[in-house]
């Protein structure tokens, strides 16, 4: 006993502050997480101190959205804005009244789900997909928020998912054939992963475009060929080679190359990769998504074929390496795997502004 | 690139009063005088989800799902319509 307090005595302070510093230093680099555990203590305290209720409501919505959105961020390569709750008229606070501001109401403790998903909605619409809705019709613009919050509520609160899906979601598909014919589209994309880091992110850089000649008509027609490319994409069976894996629009041209066969890879041999992806860099396609299992030798495999086209075209960029779990089609039947995906952006191909009846003639 | 965040301006319900009388409708409100912007139904502070001033105006809208996705459509016409 006495030689456990003579340890205590020792080292018990270094070790204290040893992990003190741990679980700032965690914090610190991950502060949705920390807003998301202060929520959960101010919940308790509002029991007695009623004020602690505005604390709670703020740092749970900001925590819950937040944490989503950092988790997107290691998935995609674009930045997405976070998400801060300002309350307005608190006490004698001086309300500063924006032209076209909104102000939501935040109900008490019995309705948290709600208040979840009126800010999950809002933030969905106005701030995480802005760039990326900012061409698309109002159908497609809809069915985005709805299914993009469905995605935020689906991870961050399993109450406040149940109650928009029923309440939000299926009313609004029930009403309305084309969002349904979309969100359709959107879950067999999501099966394979690529929603966000895909679709959402082609229309980001869709949304950096400027059109002189406003072809409003042609872009949204354009989506919707986009959309279709990725769901036959993602609804392939594996090993067919016949499903287009190249999408040439006129505003946006990707291309999904897929690496590499067990043979392939046991040969050891990047050469053929390697060269249809060049292809696509000098066919000035924007973005290359190599796709392929997340086993660990793919997974080298993969980034040596992606280093070497690296290496053979100037400014090409990796943009993102990164593993998540897709579902793929195997003899009809969806099996879940580990899937990883390299993003490589051909800046050199971007064109930024548009003027009436632009066609680049380069891709044929 | 610079992170970017999206204020969004809450009100708690047991401010409601408080707003309201700040913005000089809480005595219209009481008596049911305003409607949803989208679906004409009389706002009460318990179906009420959101206030939006425009025009010199101030517009409410309810909490109905219809009229949350509505508002939010709203909005997004109303930026692209700015925008261009």
């Amino acid at each position: 006993m006495s030689l456990l307090i003579a340890l205590y005595q020792v080292f018990g302070f270094p070790i204290g502050i040893g992990i003190t510093i741990i679980v700032g230093w965690y914090f610190l680099k991950n502060p949705e997480k920390f807003e998301k555990w202060v929520s959960m203590i101010a919940w308790f305290v509002s029991y007695i101190w009623k004020n602690a209720e505005y604390f709670a409501t703020k740092s749970e919505i900001q925590g819950r959205i937040n944490s989503f959105i950092a988790g997107l961020e290691a998935n995609t390569t674009t930045t997405f804005p976070r998400i801060a709750l300002r309350w307005k008229a608190r006490g004698t606070d001086e309300i500063v009244w924006d032209e076209g501001q909104a102000i939501i109401v935040m109900r008490d403790r019995n309705h948290r789900s709600k208040n979840l998903i009126h800010a999950a909605y809002l933030f969905t619409a106005e701030a995480l997909l802005k760039k990326s809705a900012r061409h698309l019709s109002k159908t497609q613009k809809t069915s985005l928020d709805l299914f993009s919050t469905k995605l935020i509520l689906e991870k961050e609160s399993k109450f406040a998912v149940e109650q928009f899906m029923s309440e939000y979601f299926a009313p609004e598909i029930d009403k309305n054939e084309a969002i349904r014919g979309l969100i359709q589209q959107y879950v067999h994309i999501e099966r394979l992963g690529a929603f966000f880091p895909i679709l959402i992110q082609e229309l980001t850089y869709l949304g950096s475009k400027v059109f002189l000649a406003k072809p409003s008509s042609e872009i949204i027609a354009e989506v919707k060929s986009l959309v279709e490319f990725l769901e036959k994409f993602a609804e392939r069976e594996v090993g067919d080679t016949t499903t287009p894996d190249t999408f040439v629009g006129k505003y946006m041209r990707c291309a999904i190359r897929i690496v590499a066969s067990r043979a392939v890879r046991e040969r050891g041999d990047i050469t053929s990769h390697k060269e249809r992806i060049n292809y696509c860099v000098q066919g000035k396609f924007e973005n290359i998504y190599i796709i392929g299992s997340g086993e660990r030798k793919n997974i080298k495999f993969m980034d040596e074929v992606a280093g070497a086209c690296l290496s053979e075209n100037e400014g090409l960029e990796k943009t993102r390496g990164y593993q998540f779990r897709g579902k793929i089609k195997i003899n009809g039947n969806l099996t879940n795997v580990s899937t990883y995906l390299i993003h490589l952006h051909n800046p050199s191909a971007v064109k930024y502004l548009y003027e009436a009846n632009d066609i680049d003639t380069e891709i044929t | 690139m610079d992170k970017e965040t999206k204020e969004i301006n809450a009100v708690h319900e047991r401010d409601l009063d408080n707003l309201l009388q700040r913005l000089g409708v809480k005595e219209k409100f009481d008596e049911g005088a305003f409607k949803c912007k989208f679906c004409k139904e009389v706002i009460t502070k318990t179906n009420l989800y959101s206030i939006l001033p425009e025009s010199g105006a101030i517009n409410f809208i309810c909490d109905k799902a219809a009229c949350v996705i509505a508002f939010t459509e709203y909005t997004a016409e109303k930026n692209k319509n700015q925008n261009d």
